[in-house]
């Protein structure tokens, strides 16, 4: 026998109402808190009972939470596309300085891992000073290199200034070891640097005005992967300028490395609902998967970064690979959903939703550093290329050919809409 | 059918159930129709945001009701379908018509027995 009081006076309670206030919208709360209301009081509780009535509405009420949150975000967002022009305007700006302070980043002229130098650009700095392939680096400015962190703090050698080295030299001949000191004074950045890193800049800001200006455009799903897309590759494209503070640096790197990392995530979201939704996008858990690797991705890199110290280097290669395959992953996908997209549309709908755009993009796009890398393999001297700098900029026809793509589907919509 | 007048399949499902519920449509009704018949069990927060885009997207219309005792004072909000509402859903139908009339030994309406 239930009482007629229903769930109790005080029914649904303080905490469910600062549950709904959360999650729910001001102009839908009222009736939302009703119809819960009314159907455990009038519905479920004669039927099955004053604790399947509460139990009911509780599960109602979390499981109305993921909907009701993603319908309100996305709301927000599209509602007014012209709040996102003051974060690319930011990052462009970003950008720009990150190109300025080309000029200022330094070079050694060498690289090393695993403590041992690996390469040294002929005639380079490190060169000049004797440093030579195979030294053991023991110290840099007085740092051991075991020590990641205190590397890491060192503030960015100046043009012109001298860094100390302390390497360990093994005699190829008599295997004999020993320690020699190394000043090595800093150069700018060789003009092959520079130039890769300002291509780097251009196809980013190419992808970030891709973006934006669809997303001003039309406010459709895909148009808001495009952007988040545009906004993730240039977070990682566009040069960085040198931040001092080194929680800062770190933070900032970290946040651009998620941006970047989401981007690969949103670009096969997007290639995958663009230009029609895919079959295997139904299934409400392929969207998840699709941004589980970065996830995954994120809390190992946070592992990472805190137990670095004490095990140096052991858990970054685990996490190195993981990253390649995620990445590999996201764009052997992508790649597989543009074709997939091209072959299974017939010739007019490739043309109305512009997939001969994007494909012609995509292929003219890697066509050239494709070329180079497979003539790399086969042993070509592709370094004496003429312009061999600037291979890679012709990458910038992905995201305007894609957002032409967007913007043309978007005119034929609005064409069959008035038509 | 142009793009972005796609129904999905709880839209199609919501739209169905708002026109066989008439003047009776709001969110709970809605709620329970669909479970009703097609067994599918649905948050209200679904239900809630699935009509929410049919209205934004001009498919459905919505106007505040009465308040009850049963729901304890608070108001309903009734829904309706709108002309281009219906014919998306019958695009939509349709589509799977066509699709679902080569297939062999489904020309009989899909559910019936053969």
């Amino acid at each position: 026998m239930e009482d007629r009081a229903g769930l109790g006076a005080a029914f649904p309670g303080p905490f469910a109402q600062s549950a709904l206030r959360l999650f729910l919208p001001a102009d839908r709360r009222e009736e939302f808190e009703g119809d819960l209301i009314e159907e455990a009081e009038a519905i479920v509780l004669p039927r099955y009972g004053r604790r399947t009535a509460l139990l009911w509405f509780w599960w109602q009420l979390a499981a109305s939470a993921p909907p009701m949150l993603v319908r309100r975000l996305d709301k927000e967002v599209r509602m007014y596309p012209q709040r996102w022009i003051v974060p690319a305007a930011l990052l462009g700006l970003w950008g720009l300085w990150g190109l300025v302070d080309i000029g200022r980043t330094p070079s050694g002229g060498f690289d090393w891992g695993n403590s041992t130098v690996i390469a040294v650009e002929p005639g380079g700095p490190a060169d000049q000073a004797g440093l030579k392939e195979g030294d053991r680096i023991l110290t840099m400015g007085g740092i051991p290199v075991t020590d990641l962190t205190a590397l890491r703090r060192q503030p960015r050698t100046e043009i012109g200034e001298t860094r100390m080295l302390v390497v360990e030299r093994t005699d190829a001949a008599t295997g004999a070891k020993t320690t020699e000191n190394i000043g090595i004074t800093y150069f700018g950045l060789p003009l092959h640097d520079r130039t890769v890193n300002i291509v780097a800049g251009l196809i980013g800001f190419a992808f970030l005005l891709s973006g934006l200006t669809v997303f001003l455009k039309t406010q459709s799903t895909p148009a808001l992967l495009f952007a988040l897309v545009g906004f993730g590759f240039a977070a990682m494209l566009l040069p960085s300028p040198y931040i001092g503070p080194y929680g800062l640096r770190i933070a900032t790197m970290s946040v651009f490395f998620l941006a970047f990392l989401t981007g690969f995530a949103c670009l096969l979201h997007f290639l995958l609902v663009f230009p029609k939704r895919k079959k295997v996008m139904e299934r409400r858990i392929v969207a998840w998967m699709i941004y589980l690797p970065v996830v995954l991705l994120v809390l190992m890199g946070i592992v990472n970064f805190l137990v670095v110290d004490l095990r140096v280097g052991s858990l970054r290669a685990p996490t190195a690979v993981l990253l390649g395959l995620v990445l590999i992953g996201y764009v052997l996908l992508s790649l597989g959903a543009l074709v997939h997209s091209f072959l299974t549309a017939g010739p007019g709908e490739r043309a109305a939703d512009g997939l001969n755009f994007m494909l012609a993009g995509v292929v003219v796009g890697v066509l050239p550093m494709t070329a180079m890398m497979v003539a790399g393999l086969a042993g070509a001297r592709t370094d004496l290329l003429p312009g061999g700098d600037w291979i890679f900029l012709p990458l910038v026809l992905i995201p305007t050919s894609f957002a032409a793509a967007l913007l043309k589907t978007a005119r034929g919509l609005q064409a069959t809409v008035t038509g | 059918m142009p793009k972005g007048k796609n129904l999905g399949d709880l839209e199609q499902l919501v739209i169905l159930a708002v026109l066989r519920l008439g003047e009776g449509a709001y969110g709970m009704t809605v709620r329970r129709e669909i479970e009703a018949n097609s067994g599918r069990r649905v948050s209200l927060g679904a239900i809630y945001a699935t009509l929410d885009r049919l209205e934004s997207k001009g498919f459905v219309s919505s106007a505040v009701g009465e308040t009850t005792a049963t729901r304890r004072g608070r108001a309903k909000r009734y829904f309706r379908v709108q002309a281009l509402g219906v014919r998306a859903l019958e695009d939509a139908l349709a589509d799977l018509d066509r699709m679902r009339s080569g297939v062999a030994g489904m020309d009989h309406p899909l559910g019936a027995e053969a």
